[in-house]
């Protein structure tokens, strides 16, 4: 059983490979931004309603916050000699690719993901603070989209997930150096409890 | 135009009062002179008068052959005396013949006497003969004289009555004349008034052809004097001219030899102000702040004047940038670099004094 | 008539013949230094008012780079108005412009401030104004004069009465931040923080009348886009999608924003019309990141920040839609571009060596010029006089802002406050 498992996930990683190489790579055509989509979002847009933030006080605004908590669970998750352990995955700068020493960590988290369908999991994407902040921030959700492709494609599946990006706005590490770059530039696996 | 209106006016009334002045003068002269009636009838009284002239001459000529035929007789009548005398002479010597005769019968001693008394006679008779042919002579010579004398006097009568016809004549004719004359005097006087009129008209148009002339021959006199200032200017300068070419040809020779002096004391002088202009620049340039405007191509041209000491009297901008803060800032350059640097060498200096500043960002 | 015209012609072609002869000195180049100008102490009546006026006028005009105001010792006497100036004296100071003013409290609220800037040179006044106002608007007051006082002498619009926007982060204790989004004068003076969260607040803009700002916060957990009202202190999310909703800017009529939302999968650009809500996509690109969109002045036109030639760059598009030009060429990395108030200039982050400055183009010519040196420079913002550029650098390890002339010349540092300081705003100038 686990035998058959380990021979889909790793098909499974080599298709991906080339699709991501298929897809990240050759996709840069604008043929296509000829229409203008208008889409009347205007109930949705006031999805967030003003009047629930509690600062109608100028400067005296609090935001509140609803996240950073996180909930574990399971044994399994918490076995520090489990890759699942490790719930941190890094990249290059200005890069979303995975690299070959997360693989492993990506497939366990995969593996247990497709076998706790109804465990949810928090993908958060961060970058390191060098250059534009907006293009972080995407970059951000990028590094978290690419993580969400891989495990599913290794049996996770689409309802099972959350993206989120803070882009360059919640380093792991404070310093202006490639130490503390290297460390930002992550997306962070959090699982959500249900 | 205006003023030969006005002229035409003047004109006009001139001859209207010379008119009235000559019709005036006319019937005075006509009421004096001749009676009106004589203006109708005076031909017929010329026949008249004709007519009694010549019975009046007619008279005269009878009166004139009664008195030749007076005359006439009168010679008749001596004629006839003369004739009686020579008759009484012819019978006296008759009957002096006949005693002679009658004597010669009674004495024959007395013959002789007689013959010779005769003889004597004789010679009396043929010297009284001779003078009688004398007397004849003298006679029928003062008869021809008469005669001449006569007939001179009938010449000269006709001649005076010729004299006379044509006095007649020329006293018809001269009242005729006299006639024609009034008349003429009078066409004379109208033409005269006409002519007088004319003669005014001639002699304002005269006295304008004068004035005309006047002005003309001072303008010519005029002229030719300003030819003549011309002509004496034009000799003048050729005079100067030629003593300029004189001097010029004098001075090139002087030139000549001062020119490279002068040329090295230019060189000099541009030389000191060729620094001092680079030393001006460059201080002037040091104390430009301009604006760091987003506009470019600015340019200012200004005018400074220095004083001796090389501060600055005035600075004017004379081509404006258009931006006055770029303007003000080169104005400020140069107020704010004062003291200028300043030749010691006058002429440099001189050339230093006032100049111009063309601000430019690059 | 032609005797006349004869004349005339002859006089021009004599004239230029006599300029010719006088001696022309040609200056070029001249220094870029900031002017000097004298900026007297504001006589008062005994009574020293709460803001010390000419000492902040003197600041703005320093910092402006603009100006190198004389050192107080060097101020030969103490004028407030123009008898009692002697000109001659401050002409041996070399100063250009020379501010006199008074400050007389009316009632012990109300004060009457008036003020004199003179051209030493020519001993000629070219502004002066008197003005009444509260104790509280004394500093405003002072703003103000300071950009008569730019303005008489640069021929360019100040902007010292402008505001700035910016983030803090600051550190709690406890190792967590603490974000606020604040509002300050031009000099980074009287910061007022407008929004406090413990999650990151990014991205904010002004309303183009200056009475709003669109930020990006985080504070629901994911980034969302929220307006609000200076004077009300009044906020409302307008774009909170799944993803990512973020990067607003307000377009030049005030009537739209342009956004980056990641609703369809991907970052793409997106106008947001406020009165009816009306969202149009703008960018049709699956595969990059489009974002950071901002207004041409002229309304038609979007310039943002695109990766979809591999690496980011800048473009340009249609608001309506439509086909994307790329603008920079120069560089691996140009982002966050920011447009001059006239549509001539983009300044952006430019990467030379893997260091990050602040750059402009023209966008006429394309050439490109790097204006900063630190090598951590970002979140370019043109003044709204479009002679600076603001931006965010690091000092000391800390955020900091800074200032740029488009020239590159005249830097300046601002807030000198202990917090990190971010992504800063330059305000429209206020009507």
């Amino acid at each position: 059983m686990k035998l058959v498992k380990l021979t889909a996930i790793l098909l499974a990683i080599t298709w991906l490979a080339g699709c991501s190489s298929l897809g990240m790579g050759k996709k840069d055509t604008d043929t296509t931004e000829s229409d203008v989509v208008v889409e009347d979002l205007s109930a949705q847009s006031l999805g967030v309603d003003g009047e629930n933030v509690s600062g109608s006080d100028l400067g005296g605004a609090e935001a509140r916050v609803i996240v950073g908590e996180d909930a574990y669970q399971g044994n399994e998750l918490n076995d520090p000699a489990s890759p699942l352990s490790n719930r941190i995955v890094y990249f290059d700068y200005d890069s979303s690719s995975v690299r070959i020493q997360d693989q492993a960590t990506l497939t366990a988290h995969a593996a247990y993901l497709g076998t706790h369908p109804n465990v949810t999991i928090r993908l958060i994407g961060h970058t390191d603070e060098r250059g534009s902040r907006e293009y972080n921030l995407a970059l951000g959700e990028r590094r978290a989209l690419a993580i969400r492709q891989i495990l599913m494609l290794q049996g996770a599946s689409l309802e099972q997930f959350q993206v989120t990006s803070f882009g360059e706005e919640r380093p792991a590490v404070e310093g202006h150096d490639e130490g503390a770059w290297a460390q930002n530039r992550r997306v962070e696996l959090v699982y959500v409890g249900r | 135009m205006k003023t030969s209106w006005i002229e035409t006016i003047i004109a006009g009334s001139y001859a209207l009062i010379l008119h009235i002045i000559l019709l005036a003068l006319f019937v005075i002269g006509m009421e004096s002179q001749t009676p009106p009636k004589l203006v109708s009838q005076p031909k017929v009284d010329i026949v008249q008068a004709t007519v009694m002239d010549e019975a009046a001459i007619l008279q005269e000529v009878a009166k004139q052959q009664q008195l030749e035929n007076e005359k006439r007789r009168l010679e008749q009548e001596r004629q006839q005396q003369l004739d009686k005398k020579l008759a009484e002479t012819q019978q006296e010597l008759a009957r002096t013949e006949q005693e002679f005769l009658d004597q010669q019968q009674r004495a024959e001693l007395e013959q002789k006497q007689l013959e010779l008394e005769k003889q004597q006679q004789q010679e009396k008779i043929a010297k009284l003969e001779q003078e009688r042919k004398l007397q004849e002579q003298k006679t029928r010579e003062a008869e021809q004289h008469r005669k001449q004398e006569e007939e001179k006097k009938q010449q000269a009568e006709q001649q005076r009555k010729a004299e006379e016809q044509r006095t007649l004549e020329a006293e018809q004719a001269r009242k005729i004349e006299e006639e024609k004359k009034q008349q003429a005097e009078q066409q004379r006087r109208a033409e005269e008034e006409k002519r007088k009129l004319a003669e005014a008209d001639r002699k304002a148009e005269e006295q304008r052809k004068a004035e005309a002339e006047k002005a003309r021959k001072l303008e010519e006199e005029k002229k030719r004097q300003a030819e003549e200032a011309r002509k004496e200017e034009e000799k003048r300068k050729a005079e100067q001219e030629r003593k300029a070419k004189i001097a010029e040809a004098d001075r090139l020779l002087q030139e000549s030899l001062a020119a490279e002096q002068q040329e090295q004391e230019e060189r000099r002088v541009a030389g000191v102000v060729d620094q001092y202009s680079l030393m001006i620049k460059q201080r002037v340039k040091r104390y430009w702040i301009r604006p760091g405007s987003a506009e470019t191509g600015l340019q200012v041209t200004l005018r400074v004047s220095l004083l001796p000491g090389g501060d600055v009297k005035q600075v004017t901008v004379i081509k404006s940038s258009g931006n006055s803060v770029f303007d003000r800032s080169a104005e400020s350059a140069v107020y704010k670099a004062a003291p200028l640097p300043q030749p010691t060498d006058p002429k440099a200096a001189a050339a230093l004094r006032d100049f111009q500043f063309i601000f430019k960002p690059e | 008539m032609t005797k006349i015209w004869l004349t005339l012609i002859w006089l021009l072609a004599f004239l230029p013949w006599q300029a010719q002869a006088e001696l022309v000195i040609e200056i070029t180049g001249g220094t870029e230094a900031a002017l000097p100008i004298a900026i007297v102490p504001f006589g008062n009546t005994g009574f020293a008012p709460p803001e010390d006026i000419s000492h902040v006028i003197s600041n703005d005009l320093a910092r402006s780079g603009r100006f190198a105001p004389l050192p107080q010792q060097d101020l030969i006497s103490q004028p407030h108005e123009k008898a009692q100036i002697n000109f001659q004296d401050w002409r041996l100071l070399r100063s250009e412009g020379l501010l006199v003013g008074k400050v007389d409290s009316i009632d012990g609220e109300t004060y009457q401030v008036q003020f004199q800037l003179f051209d030493v040179y020519k001993a000629q006044q070219l502004v002066g104004k008197r003005y009444q106002v509260p104790a509280s608007g004394l500093r405003r007051l002072a703003h103000q004069i300071a950009d008569e006082v730019y303005q008489a002498l640069t021929g360019e619009v100040g902007v010292f009465s402008t505001r700035l926007a910016f983030v803090t982060a600051i550190k709690n204790v406890d190792g967590t931040k603490r974000f606020a989004l604040q509002v300050s004068d031009s000099d980074g003076a009287n910061p007022r923080t407008v929004l406090q969260s413990k999650q990151p607040i990014m991205s904010p803009n002004w309303s183009p009348d200056g009475e709003r700002l669109t930020y990006v916060s985080f504070e629901n957990g994911n980034a969302e886009v929220f307006i609000q009202e200076m004077t009300s202190g009044r906020r409302n999310s307008v774009a909170a999608f799944k993803g990512l909703n973020s990067a607003p800017s307000w377009s030049p009529d005030g009537k739209k924003l342009a956004l980056t939302l990641s609703k369809a999968g991907n970052p793409e650009i997106y106008v947001l019309e406020l009165a009816t809500g009306n969202l149009a996509r703008v960018t049709h690109n699956s595969q990059a990141i489009d974002t950071e969109a901002v207004w041409m002045p002229n309304g038609n036109e979007l310039v943002f920040t695109s990766d979809r030639g591999g690496r980011p760059q800048i473009y340009k598009v249609p608001a309506i839609g439509g086909k994307a030009e790329r603008l920079t060429f120069e560089g691996s990395y140009n982002a966050s571009p920011d447009i001059s108030p006239d549509g001539q200039m983009m300044t952006m982050v430019h990467v030379q060596n893997g260091k990050f400055y602040i750059a402009v183009q023209d966008l006429t010519t394309g050439a490109v010029h790097v204006l900063t040196d630190t090598g951590r420079d970002e979140s370019p913002s043109f003044a709204p006089n479009g002679r600076m550029i603001l931006y965010a650098t690091e000092q000391k390890g800390k955020g900091v802002l800074a200032a740029v002339s488009v020239d590159g010349r005249i830097h300046q540092r601002l807030g000198e406050s202990g917090s990190e300081v971010r992504e800063p705003a330059w305000s429209p100038i206020r009507k």
